[in-house]
């Protein structure tokens, strides 16, 4: 298959919604070791706890100025 | 190993085509769910440009020979039949709510893109307080479109998700689950929302297998 | 073996500024793999990108904060006024960052794993 960069834009889209879907959507059944979690980078996951915090602040902010 | 392709209902034949690295596909049945299969020999199939679209190639072609898909994500497989079969006994409950939901269902992607954004005036003084009112005028109009664009798809979908991310040019990305007789209508509206907005990106695809609605449980697995 | 291409069909309209659409899905989780860079001539650049990604980043959520704040009406003027200036500044500052290790914005938006659909 001809690289990205070759591609026309429309197929190179599309490709890039097609393996989104593919890789980060669809059924996950129990037993079925899938890529999702394992070897996630721990920056990744220290990222994600700050920006559930910064949620959470931004959540408790709100009754203040009601 | 076992490759899982999608979990079906109300298959007739098994797609005409090969899965992926050219494995013939079979199928395996428990109480009335049915998986999608195909047998490899090595431990773990790599998700290469070339089995991703293959994979996907087995799901569309699946979607046109039944009632109901769920479209499974790429993973990395089971040992055998008998751990495939007993994982379909443990969810069957969900996977056959899962299948109601998305029955007779496409999905759609429709993302908008923000107008490149003008720098500030050089040559007025800009000081913080002008700074941050634009800043916050950009936000709020960027989020009041993206949200009367995400209702007016909404209102036509039987299901629908959206993604803000307000800290990129995406303004929307939403993928909705639009039962199959009322797919033109929600291409219709599309096409309405980008003659609406003309100076805004779109890019709407589809129509999909519903992978984005397939899941069961817990997401975090 | 024949190689599948993308289907062609799935595309339904597609207007406006398509380099720049497929520049920010390819931040998209998914899309990265595709992407890495091993080589290891390039690991200060690397280096380099993923620090000024992070702390752009974090820019962006700090300065959204910050406007949610002032759209509450929990700051005074005398804030909105130094938090204006300082996050003009930092903006300043990471464009003299990017040009010193000659990173595009395209550059600083690394697919950022599962985090990508939070953002």
């Amino acid at each position: 298959m001809s690289t990205p960069e070759r591609m026309p834009l429309e197929q190179q889209i599309t490709l890039i919604e097609l393996v989104d879907r593919v890789l980060n959507k669809g059924v996950v059944l129990t037993g079925d070791i899938t890529l999702s979690v394992a070897g996630v980078d721990l920056v990744y996951v220290g990222l994600r706890v700050l920006l559930a915090s910064v949620s959470t602040l931004e959540r408790l902010h709100e009754p203040e100025a009601a | 190993m076992l490759h899982l392709y999608a979990v079906v209902e109300g298959l007739d034949d098994l797609p005409r085509l090969a899965g992926v690295a050219g494995a013939p596909l079979g199928r395996l049945a428990v109480d009335g769910v049915e998986a999608i299969v195909s047998e490899h020999a090595v431990a773990e199939v790599e998700p290469s440009d070339a089995a991703v679209l293959e994979h996907a190639g087995v799901i569309d072609a699946a979607m046109a020979g039944s009632s109901a898909i769920l479209p499974a994500r790429f993973g990395r497989g089971f040992p055998d039949g008998r751990s495939l079969e007993e994982a379909l006994r443990h969810e069957r409950e969900e996977l056959t709510r899962a299948l109601e939901r998305v029955r007779r269902c496409v999905e759609f992607g429709v993302r908008m893109l923000a107008p490149v954004e003008q720098p500030p005036d050089p040559t007025g003084p800009l000081n913080g307080a002008d700074y941050m009112r634009a800043r916050l005028g950009e936000l709020e109009r960027s989020e009041t479109l993206a949200a009367t664009v995400h209702l007016a798809l909404a209102e036509r979908s039987r299901e629908c998700e959206r993604v803000a991310s307000p800290m990129s040019r995406l303004l929307l990305s939403g993928v909705y689950l639009v039962p199959v007789r009322h797919a033109a209508a929600f291409q219709d509206e599309v096409r309405r929302l980008e003659r609406a907005h003309r100076d805004l990106g779109f890019l709407c695809t589809g129509p999909w297998p519903p992978y984005s609605f397939a899941a069961i449980g817990d997401d975090e697995r | 073996m024949s190689a599948r291409h993308p289907p062609m069909d799935k595309v339904l309209s597609a207007h406006g500024d398509l380099e720049s659409l497929a520049r920010e899905l390819e931040q998209l989780p998914g899309a990265f793999p595709r992407r890495v860079d091993a080589d290891p001539e390039k690991v200060e650049r690397g280096l380099a990108q993923l620090v000024l990604t992070v702390i752009e980043l974090l820019r962006q959520l700090m300065e959204r904060q910050a406007l949610r704040r002032m759209e509450q009406g929990t700051l005074t003027d005398d804030e909105i006024e130094r938090l204006g200036e300082t996050f003009m500044k930092l903006e300043r500052r990471m464009a003299e960052l990017k040009e010193h290790f000659e990173l595009e914005d395209r550059d600083l938006n690394l697919s950022l794993g599962p985090l990508g659909r939070l953002l």
